[in-house]
C-alpha cells in the first residue's frame, strides 16, 4: 500500500512539473501576441483563450503537488504546541473536511465537463475556441487533489508522514 | 437592525475561524464557510450549479496570468542575484554616511524591488548579499539584521506587487492604477528608510562602524557600479516603464519582463538547474494562490447571500464617523491579524467583509490597497509569525531571532507614520492617477 501511496505521489509531483511549464508557454503566446502586433499589426488568434486554458492546467494540474508539498499556507500557532496526537488528530479532521469540500467542487465540476464536451462548448472570441478541455482539466485536477488527500489521510493514520519541508527562502519567495 | 439578521453572516465567519484554528489549509476554510453558507441560505440545486462553474470562472481570466508571469520574473531575478549589483550601486554611493551600508541596503531593496513582487524574496535576497558584508564591517546585527527585514516590505510595496495583484484580482481595483500610485509611496518609504537609520545611527553611534577615509570610492567607481545595474535598468523600463507609459497592459509588460529575466539567468552558470527550479517554484506559488483566490470567492460569495457585508457597511455609515476615523479603525485589526497570519491570506480573508465598508463610505479603493498593503507589511516584520524575520534568521542563523525583530522596532515605527502620511496626505499616491 505505501509503495502504491509513494508511486501516485510521484506520478501528481512529475504532473506539477508540466504545470510549470505552462508558465513559459504563456510568456512565450503572450511575447508573440506583443509583437505582432506591434510589428504586423496582426494579433495572434485565440492567443488569449489559450493562455486561459494554459492558466487553468497550471494551477489545477499543480493543486496535488502544492499539497504534497505543504504549500498551502495554514495557520499553525494555535496547535503547534499540542501533543503530537492531538495535532495528529486535528490533521486527520481537517484533511477530512478539505477532501469533503474538494469533492463537493470536483463532482459537480466533472458533471459540468462531461455536458460541456458534449455540447462542444465554445467561446465567443473572433475564433471559436473549445472550453471543455480546460473544464475537464480542471475536474481531473480536483480529483486529483482529492486522492492527495486521501494519500495524507493514510500517511498519518499509519505513521508515517513525509518529513516536513524545510521552508528554505527560495520555497517561500511567492509568499 | 436586529441581531438576527448579523447571525447568519456571524455563524460563516465563527465556522471560518473554527476552521482556521483547526489548521485547514486557508483556501479551504474560506472555501468550507463559504459553501455551508451558500447551501445555508439558497437551495442545493443553485448550490450545486455555482460549485460547477465557480473554480473555471475564477481561474479562465487573462488578466490573471500576470501572477505566474510576475512570479517568474521574480524568481529568475532572484536566481541571477540582481540584487547584487543593486546593493554594490548603492555602496558605493550612500557607503560613506554613517550607517552607510544599511542604507545601501534599502537602496538595494528599492531597486530589485521595482523588478520583483514578493517582500520574501527581496529579504532572502538582500539577507545572502547585504547581510555578511554589515557583520563583517561590525554593523550591529540588530541594524544589519533589522534593515535586511524591514528593507524586503519593500518588494511588494513598490511595484510590480504580488499583493497588489492579488487585492485586483478579489475587488476588481484597475490593477495600473494600483501599480502608477504605488511608485511614490515606495520610494518615499525607502527614503524614510534611509534617513531613520541616518538618525538611529546619530543617536546610537555604536551601531555601525565609523567610516574610515580611506578607500573612499572614486567617482569613476560609482559610475561603473551603477553602469552594473544595467539589467535591472532593462528590466525595469520592460516592465514598470511600459505600464507607467501605458504602451503595455500589465500583462503584457509581466510576459516581457519574464522573458528578459529568463535571459538574465541563461547568460549565467547553473542555468539549467535555475530555470526549472524557477517553474517549478511558479507553479507551486501560482496553485497555493489560486486555492486561496478560489476559496475567498466562496467565502465571499456565501457571506454576501447572508447580507452581512451590506448589514455591516450600513451599520458603519450609520455611526457617521469621518471617513479618517472609519479607515483608522479598519486598518488597526490588520497590524494584529498580520502578526497570526501572512499577507497575502490576510486580504483574502477580510476583504469580503471589509470592502463593501471602504466602498459605502466612498473612500478611495485604490489608496486603500495602498494603505492595507503597507499594514499587513507590517506584520511580515513584527513577532511572532513575522516571515521576513525568519527569512533573515534561516539565511543568518548566528543572528539572534531577538536582535531581528528589536532591529525592527525602529521601521515599524516608521511604517506607522508613512501611513499616517498616506492618511493625511492621500495626494503622495493619488496625484499620479489623477486625470
Amino acid at each position: 500500500m505505501t509503495a502504491l501511496i509513494e508511486c501516485i505521489e510521484r506520478l501528481l509531483a512529475r504532473l506539477a512539473i508540466i504545470s510549470g511549464f505552462a508558465t513559459l508557454v504563456i510568456m512565450v503566446i503572450v511575447m508573440i501576441d506583443v509583437i505582432g502586433r506591434a510589428a504586423f499589426n496582426e494579433p495572434l488568434h485565440s492567443g488569449v483563450e489559450l493562455s486561459e486554458l494554459l492558466l487553468v492546467s497550471l494551477v489545477f494540474l499543480g493543486l496535488s503537488a502544492a499539497q504534497q508539498q505543504r504549500q498551502n499556507f495554514a495557520i499553525e500557532i494555535f496547535t503547534r504546541h499540542l501533543p503530537i496526537r492531538v495535532q495528529n488528530g486535528f490533521e486527520i479532521a481537517g484533511y477530512a473536511a478539505c477532501l469533503a469540500i474538494v469533492i463537493l467542487l470536483a463532482w459537480p465540476s466533472t458533471i459540468q465537463a462531461i455536458s460541456s464536451f458534449n455540447r462542444n462548448e465554445m467561446g465567443f472570441g473572433i475564433v471559436a475556441f473549445p472550453i471543455w478541455p480546460a473544464r475537464i482539466v480542471l475536474a481531473i485536477g480536483l480529483w486529483l487533489l482529492a486522492i492527495q488527500f486521501l494519500c495524507d489521510i493514510y500517511r498519518i493514520l499509519t505513521g508515517q508522514q513525509r518529513a516536513a519541508p524545510g521552508h528554505s527562502p527560495e520555497q517561500e519567495i511567492a509568499e | 437592525m436586529t441581531f438576527e439578521q448579523l447571525a447568519p453572516g456571524l455563524a460563516i465567519i465563527g465556522l471560518l475561524l473554527v476552521l482556521l484554528i483547526c489548521r485547514l489549509p486557508i483556501g479551504f476554510a474560506l472555501a468550507g464557510a463559504g459553501v455551508i453558507g451558500l447551501m445555508w441560505e439558497r437551495p442545493w440545486r443553485a448550490v450545486e450549479y455555482l460549485l460547477s462553474t465557480f473554480a473555471y470562472s475564477t481561474t479562465a481570466n487573462f488578466a490573471y496570468i500576470v501572477l505566474p508571469l510576475f512570479l517568474f520574473m521574480g524568481q529568475m531575478a532572484f536566481s541571477a542575484g540582481l540584487s547584487r549589483h543593486a546593493f554594490e550601486a548603492g555602496q558605493t554611493w550612500l557607503g560613506r554616511i554613517p550607517g552607510g551600508l544599511a542604507a545601501a541596503t534599502v537602496f538595494g531593496c528599492a531597486v530589485f524591488s521595482t523588478i520583483c513582487g514578493s517582500s520574501v524574496a527581496t529579504a532572502s535576497t538582500m539577507a545572502r548579499v547585504a547581510l555578511p558584508e554589515m557583520l563583517r564591517q561590525g554593523y550591529s546585527p540588530r541594524l544589519a539584521a533589522g534593515c535586511v527585514a524591514a528593507g524586503g516590505t519593500l518588494g511588494v510595496l513598490i511595484p510590480p506587487s504580488g499583493i497588489l495583484v492579488v487585492y485586483s484580482i478579489i475587488t476588481e481595483v484597475s490593477l495600473v492604477k494600483l501599480f502608477v500610485a504605488a511608485f511614490v509611496p515606495g520610494f518615499m518609504t525607502a527614503a524614510i528608510y534611509v534617513i531613520g537609520i541616518y538618525i538611529w545611527v546619530k543617536l546610537n553611534p555604536t551601531l555601525s562602524p565609523s567610516v574610515s577615509k580611506a578607500n573612499a570610492p572614486s567617482w569613476t567607481d560609482r559610475v561603473v557600479a551603477l553602469g552594473r545595474t544595467w539589467e535591472l535598468l532593462i528590466l525595469f523600463l520592460a516592465v514598470m516603464g511600459t505600464i507607467y507609459l501605458g504602451v503595455a497592459t500589465p500583462t503584457e509588460a509581466a510576459a516581457l519582463g519574464a522573458f528578459f529575466a529568463l535571459l538574465t539567468v541563461l547568460r549565467r552558470k547553473g542555468r539549467k538547474k535555475n530555470v526549472l527550479q524557477g517553474l517549478r517554484e511558479t507553479g507551486t506559488a501560482t496553485c497555493s494562490v489560486f486555492a486561496l483566490v478560489i476559496g475567498a470567492g466562496l467565502f465571499s460569495l456565501g457571506l454576501s447571500t447572508t447580507q452581512l457585508p451590506t448589514h455591516l457597511a450600513t451599520l458603519v455609515t450609520s455611526l457617521e464617523l469621518s471617513q479618517t476615523a472609519t479607515i483608522l479603525i479598519i486598518l488597526i485589526p490588520y497590524l494584529i491579524l498580520g502578526c497570526f497570519v501572512d499577507g497575502l491570506s490576510l486580504i483574502l480573508i477580510t476583504m469580503p467583509i471589509v470592502f463593501p465598508i471602504v466602498t459605502q463610505i466612498g473612500f478611495d479603493t485604490v489608496l486603500f490597497g495602498l494603505l492595507v498593503t503597507k499594514a499587513v507589511e507590517i506584520g511580515a516584520i513584527t513577532p511572532p509569525v513575522g516571515l521576513n524575520a525568519f527569512v533573515v534568521k534561516s539565511m543568518a542563523p548566528d543572528v539572534d531571532l531577538k536582535d531581528i525583530f528589536y532591529g525592527c522596532i525602529p521601521f515599524v515605527v516608521m511604517e506607522i507614520i508613512i501611513v499616517g502620511l498616506l492618511i493625511a496626505f492621500p495626494e503622495i499616491a493619488l496625484f499620479a492617477i489623477r486625470d
